[in-house]
């Protein structure tokens, strides 16, 4: 593995997007950028393993999003990211003109937000076109295991509603975007252009080649991974960055809090706060311990890992969990 | 005529006693042996001391004033020969019925009743002569050459016994005599240590795997350019650099390197080890104290910013006070109706009063060993797997029998 990091604007970007508001230390994006790296080799074997256990040799879309069906809210998103790639197709083809993709992707958020429960066809780009929105059908779902196809109960009124997981899914979803909703709200002009921009940022985008360089894709897999493939895993590594970027700024804030609490006790009174002081933020960046701390938080064994022991321990097979 | 008659009669009767007694002997041979053999037993104790008693008494005579010195060894090699040679094949049988005999597993009665089959009259005597003399001989001083005497052993299908005193070469002669000097039983040990032996042993035993696991191994080195001094120093060395129970503190990359080093040699990679091997190896352990201290401190503390903040883990070390927090504010949440216990009004006010306090507290908690004992009870998975350390942290825990929490005045 090279020393050289190659994603350190990309990372950098999506740190901010997700609430990172200091520079971070190129140690920190090298940790995150390893990371993300190892988690893609991670998500590529099991689902290589999951295709082998379908009797495939190339990975399907299913594949990958059986590794993430635990998390509702992810695999909502990733549903939604999907199809509105089918109709940005759609849409290339019927208007002839390059539709971009930092609108699609926030009228994705727009969409997400006004109609959580539903998956109704929005129109974002012209009241003309009519798309079919294609959801990937995922094979473990209750609905598909009947040899009928039950219609959609999205579109029914009083049917059965969206159920606990779902309503916790929209819920963090929601909050998500409620946070960024509130940073974004005292922006100006420039910094709403620099935020849409910088909240494009993927691996894969229009990278693909480097991305599979990068993951040493051919070590991994036998088959050549489809284009599918690659978008979902860009999807998934920013939500990665994304996620790590938040915990580790949960840790980095709890560490802040213990140590003034300390300082408190010990009843050192540092020079007061005066009015025209320096904001403090800008010499906190996350740091890398703080990233390693925060991905040690997300690896822990779930209790679900402990239950089929019936609690009582033994050893526990741990394996590593993608995030 | 009388008198003639008599003396005839005496002299037949004399005859047919003799007569009667041979025939007597030859037809049960049990009472000549009987009285052989009681004969012996009652002389035995007289003939050893008269056996030593004689040659001493020429000894004594000679020097009066000196105390009895035991007497040479009656030479008994010859006498078994002999003896040997009449009973012909029924040796071997005499020999096992001796031994059993000597050994305590036949009674007198059997010994006789066997004997009785084997040996007449005239071997009656060697018989009598080949036990008296070793059992003389055991009050003697031990022969010179403490091989015992190996005829007895030897089987009548075996070679005869040769003395073999044929070998010239000195060497041979004396590993020889070393080797004849152990027991049978020595011999045969030595003689079952093949090439193999001891590889796959049935169970190995965890002791001395254990302590084969322990003990320093240095390894091979074939090759010139590392010289061989130069690897055992650095194994030595490893086992003196400072161990972290004395530092109380995680080792640093420095003396980490040291023992990695000396690990790696140990076990046949000579090649050394790569720069930042310390440093993988430093953070995955910390990784792993952190995940654990995660645990423990999950199953001993009470969460506050989680969602399952009502589920109290009482630490032990404060686990009065704070049972009495978590009453008071049960009690003001429900009311004294639910719970259905009116407490006393000077209890609530001196339970209201307790809560700043535990609150301080609950900053404080201080995790003591018994909370790590506890915890590592529920979870020992949380070390991977239960080794030493813990095996003494919970044999060191003192704890009554009847209740293992504190008594706690507030009773739910």
């Amino acid at each position: 593995m090279s020393d050289k990091y190659r994603y350190r604007p990309e990372i950098q970007q999506m740190m901010f997007v997700s609430g990172e508001t200091n520079d971070p230390p190129p140690e920190t994006t090298a940790v995150i950028e390893d990371i993300v790296r190892s988690q893609v080799v991670e998500m590529l074997l099991q689902a290589t393993a999951q295709a082998a256990k379908r009797g495939s040799r190339s990975i399907a879309v299913e594949d990958l999003i059986f590794m993430i069906r635990h998390d509702r809210a992810k695999v909502n998103r990733l549903r939604t990211y999907l199809s509105w790639k089918d109709v940005r197709k759609n849409a290339k083809d019927q208007e002839g003109g390059a539709v971009e993709g930092a609108d699609l992707l926030e009228d994705v958020a727009g969409a997400a937000a006004a109609a959580p429960a539903t998956s109704g066809p929005v129109d974002p780009v012209g009241p003309k076109m009519k798309y079919r929105k294609s959801k990937v059908k995922l094979p473990w779902d209750l609905i598909n295991m009947f040899p009928e196809t039950v219609p959609d109960a999205d579109d029914e009124d009083g049917g059965a509603g969206p159920d606990e997981d779902e309503l916790e899914a929209n819920l963090a979803t929601l909050q998500r975007l409620k946070s960024a909703d509130e940073r974004t709200r005292a922006m100006t002009k420039e910094e709403y252009v620099h935020w849409s921009e910088c909240r494009q940022a993927s691996f894969t985008f229009r990278k693909g080649k480097r991305f599979r360089d990068w993951a040493g894709i051919s070590v991994l897999t036998d088959s050549k991974p489809n284009d599918d493939i690659i978008d979902i895993l860009g999807f998934l590594t920013f939500e990665i960055v994304a996620v790590l970027t938040e915990e580790a700024i949960k840790v980095k804030e709890a560490e802040d809090e213990m140590e003034m609490r300390r300082s408190k006790r010990t009843k050192t009174r540092k020079t007061e706060r005066f009015l025209f002081d320096p904001p403090d933020e800008d010499q906190r960046p996350v740091l890398a311990k703080h990233v390693t701390e925060a991905f040690r938080n997300l690896q822990r064994a779930k209790p679900r890992q402990m239950v089929l022991r019936n609690f009582s321990g033994g050893l526990v097979r741990t394996r590593t969990a993608v995030i | 005529m009388l008198a003639q008659a008599t003396s005839r009669t005496s002299t037949p009767s004399a005859v047919s006693h003799a007569v009667n007694g041979s025939a007597v002997s030859r037809a049960s041979p049990h009472p000549p042996k009987k009285a052989a053999s009681a004969t012996n037993m009652s002389g035995m104790q007289s003939t050893p001391s008269g056996g030593a008693a004689a040659p001493s008494t020429t000894t004594a005579t000679s020097t009066p004033s000196k105390p009895q010195r035991p007497a040479r060894r009656i030479e008994i090699e010859p006498l078994m020969n002999d003896f040997r040679r009449t009973l012909g094949t029924h040796w071997d049988q005499y020999r096992e019925v001796i031994t059993s005999f000597l050994t305590g597993h036949l009674t007198r009665i059997e010994l006789e009743r066997e004997l009785s089959v084997i040996l007449d009259k005239s071997m009656v005597r060697m018989h009598n002569q080949f036990l008296l003399a070793s059992l003389a001989n055991a009050l003697r001083d031990p022969p010179p050459s403490s091989n015992g005497l190996p005829a007895w052993n030897r089987r009548s299908r075996d070679a005869p016994f040769r003395v073999s005193k044929k070998s010239g070469d000195p060497v041979v002669a004396r590993l020889k005599s070393e080797i004849m000097g152990f027991t049978p039983r020595e011999r045969r040990r030595i003689k079952a240590i093949t090439r193999d032996a001891g590889k796959n042993g049935p169970i190995p035993s965890t002791v001395v795997l254990t302590r084969q696991a322990r003990s320093v191994r240095f390894p091979s080195v074939k090759e010139k350019e590392k010289s061989k001094t130069n690897i055992t120093q650095e194994i030595t060395q490893s086992y003196q650099a400072p161990l972290a129970t004395e530092s109380f503190e995680l080792p640093d990359t420095d003396s980490l390197r040291t023992r990695i080093l000396g690990i790696a040699y140990e076990h046949g990679l000579l090649d050394g080890i790569a720069n930042d091997v310390p440093d993988i190896i430093l953070a995955g352990l910390e990784y792993h104290l952190r995940d654990f201290l995660q645990q423990l401190l999950d199953r001993v503390r009470p969460k506050k910013h989680k969602k399952l903040a009502d589920t109290h883990f009482v630490s032990l070390a404060n686990a009065s006070t704070q049972l009495i927090a978590q009453t008071s504010t049960k009690e003001g949440v429900n009311g004294t109706g639910e719970t259905g216990i009116k407490p006393s009004p000077d209890f609530e006010k001196g339970v209201k009063a307790k809560p700043q306090r535990t609150q301080q507290y609950e900053d404080d908690n201080i995790i003591t060993a018994e909370d790590m004992a506890l915890a590592l009870e529920l979870a020992p998975h949380s070390i991977v797997e239960p080794s030493g350390p813990l095996y003494r942290l919970w044999d060191v825990m003192l704890c009554d029998e009847i209740d293992d929490l504190p008594v706690s005045t507030v009773q739910q």
